[in-house]
């Protein structure tokens, strides 16, 4: 249980996807500049996240059990990419209400690297958490911390962006420079939580 | 270049190094440069193993322009780009395994960097082999540089040293004669100054990937040429694909129709 | 009309499996080439790091196979050490250490096997720590200010988490040598 719990947090808190591993960066400057939007893709985020990891943990089992690991990135990106078509359909056709909320956002996503990067992250926790005998669990757990974090971060940048709009910027920082300040004061801020999971003696 | 038909393959070349710079002009392939250009060696080896894999993926999509069906397009080119991947991966895993420790998650992630998908569709979709060749170079160059930029400065800065590690990475290939990268931190350290962490630390990466961008914008409007800018989804791979680049006041102005069509 | 949709759904489909496969053949090609390569690979630098961790030792016999403990004897098969790999998270994923003992228990020194850190903070331990493991009998603690007592180790300045990875490993050999040997740590 408490392993759980680490796991949210790192993925939330001290390691965000975003502002601390890098991933998912594109969305994150393109798409937060409306809270709306970044709820809304975010939100798909998580939602891809999870499905694709519930699809690909098992798989990779099968991949090991035929020594077929090397085949690991093209089956991973294929399988997100026919996840997230199929869902789209699935969504368009039955479940008109959750595509209008999320389906939008769908095609973005297959090629978002932090959905291939939580995929890929997921199966080299095996390893590295060995001790903690990582499974399929703990991987839905960290994926869905991920995507999580990933809108914590998208949510609060959101916010932050809104507040630059009206804030007299220098000329030479203007745009993109200024907004990836930003970024980098919020990344900042979030180094504050480091060593939280092992003060909290959850690891 | 779209009047003439003839093509210039210094352009095509040359035109990724500077004026359509993938990272720093076309906003493309954030990711891995701020991951990775936490030290030279680092983004530079980041920066060949992609533009192995762009040209290459540019060379055999442009070969096969006028066989894949355009609905099957995009998997097709996903296909042929996540196989190079992996070649390269294991390569790399084979030869340079330094590389592929510090680079981790980021060498299969070279399948989703937005530049290589986006000159397969951008361009090497709709042009020659040579010159998609030549395209593909000349944009690996082009993020190469970015990265060294990036990763020089990040280096310097926060961890006090010029291309550390060095040895790791070509050792094996070349006689580097004991050399394993330029160490100031001591020297700093008896002038009672330590390097400054939070370069090499994320902050720094966004802090100087932003600080670049404005230099570079400069540039660019001395000689009256426009602003780098996620201008919506045009940088974007997938513009044509994704329904994005509709979004209601997100990059396009107040459309009401087009409000009604995105969200009924 | 029907027929025409169907036709060229068939050739997407087929385009697209073709291409997979064909693809797929060509990574099996290039896997069949380096993956022995790779192999071969970590077998020389797991053999020199073991090789650097008791000189002395002529020949490594495996405690049990493929589970990374090793007995280190000269050339008479007298015992001179054991060597150990574990490994623990870091700052940045897995930290793989190999630690090498004297038969008596103490530490002859480590090597790091995988190490993926902070470039500048996590990645100063090869040099900062292995000079403060070695020749340590007993268990290992990470403490932030100068050492005081046995079995201290000053954690890298701002690299605690590595650190800390560093000395689990450490100390998770040290289980595996007493379970190896029978020996009590020092208290």
């Amino acid at each position: 249980m408490k392993f759980y719990l680490a796991l949210l947090i790192m993925g939330i808190l001290t390691q965000n996807f975003v502002l601390s591993k890098f991933l998912g960066i594109c969305p994150f400057l393109g798409v937060s500049k409306k809270l709306k939007t970044a709820v809304g893709m975010s939100a798909a985020v998580i939602f891809v996240m999870l499905l694709a990891t519930a699809v690909t943990f098992p798989l990779n089992s099968l991949l090991v059990k035929y020594d077929l690991e090397y085949l690991q990135t093209i089956v991973f990106i294929l399988v997100i990419a026919a996840l997230v078509q199929i869902v789209e359909i699935v969504l368009k056709k039955y479940v008109k209400s959750l595509y209008n909320a999320l389906g939008i956002y769908l095609p973005l996503i297959t090629t978002n690297c932090a959905v291939l990067g939580v995929v890929i992250l997921n199966i080299d926790n095996i390893a590295g958490y060995a001790a903690q005998n990582y499974g399929f669990g703990h991987a839905m757990v960290n994926s869905f911390a991920a995507g999580a974090g990933f809108m914590l971060a998208m949510v609060l940048f959101a916010g932050v962006r809104s507040r630059i709009e009206t804030a007299d910027v220098p000329k030479g920082l203007q745009g993109l420079p200024i907004t990836l300040v930003a970024a980098s004061i919020v990344s900042l801020s979030f180094l504050g939580f480091a060593g939280l999971v092992e003060g909290l003696g959850l690891i | 270049m779209a009047e003439t038909k003839k093509i210039s393959y210094g352009h095509e070349l040359t035109k990724g190094i500077l004026k359509e710079n993938p990272v720093l002009r076309l906003v493309l392939g954030t990711c891995p440069t701020l991951a990775t250009s936490t030290s030279v060696v680092n983004g530079v080896g980041m920066g060949i193993a992609a533009t192995i894999v762009l040209v290459c993926s540019n060379i055999v999509i442009s070969a096969l322009r006028k066989v894949i069906p355009s609905k099957a397009r995009i998997p097709a080119y996903i296909v042929v780009i996540a196989s190079f991947v992996t070649m390269v991966q294991m390569l790399v895993k084979a030869f340079v395994p330094a590389l592929d420790k510090s680079l981790g998650v980021f060498l299969p992630l070279i399948v989703v960097n937005c530049i290589i998908l986006g000159r397969a569709e951008a361009f090497a979709g709709k042009n020659p082999v040579l010159a998609s060749a030549c395209d593909g170079l000349g944009m690996g160059i082009g993020f190469t540089a970015a990265l060294f930029c990036m990763g020089t400065v990040r280096e310097i800065l926060g961890a006090g040293t010029f291309l550390s590690g060095i040895d790791t990475m070509i050792g094996s290939f070349v006689d580097l004669k004991g050399f394993t990268g330029f160490d100031f931190s001591e020297g700093l350290a008896n002038i009672g100054l330590a390097p400054m962490t939070l370069f090499i630390l994320p902050a720094g990466g966004f802090f100087v990937f932003g600080m670049l961008m404005a230099l570079v914008n400069r540039l660019a409007e001395k000689k009256g040429k426009p602003k780098a800018a996620l201008e919506g989804c045009k940088g974007c791979p997938h513009a044509a694909a994704c329904a994005m680049c509709e979004l209601p006041g997100e990059q396009t102005p107040e459309d009401p129709e087009k409000k009604e069509a995105a969200t009924v | 009309m029907k027929g025409k949709d169907v036709k060229q759904i068939l050739v997407t489909a087929i385009s697209l499996f073709l291409i997979c496969a064909v693809s797929a053949g060509l990574v099996a090609v290039v896997n069949g080439v380096t993956a022995p390569a790779i192999k071969q690979m970590e077998a020389e630098t797991e053999k020199e790091a073991k090789q650097m961790l008791l000189p002395a030792a002529e020949d490594f016999e495996e405690l049990a196979p493929a589970e990374r403990k090793w007995v280190g004897k000269d050339k008479d098969g007298n015992v001179v050490g054991y060597v150990f790999v574990t490994a623990a998270n870091g700052y940045n994923g897995k930290v793989e250490v190999m630690t090498g003992f004297t038969p008596e228990g103490a530490v002859t020194g480590i090597e790091f096997l995988t190490l993926n850190e902070t470039p500048g903070l996590g990645m100063k331990a090869p040099k900062v720590l292995p000079e403060q493991i070695k020749n340590q009998t007993g268990e290992l603690t990470v403490v932030k200010t100068a050492p005081e007592n046995e079995g201290d180790v000053q954690a890298i300045t701002s690299a605690t988490i590595t650190s800390k990875a560093v000395v689990k490993a450490v100390n998770d050999a040290r289980a595996l040598f007493e379970a190896a040997t029978g020996k009590e740590a020092a208290k």
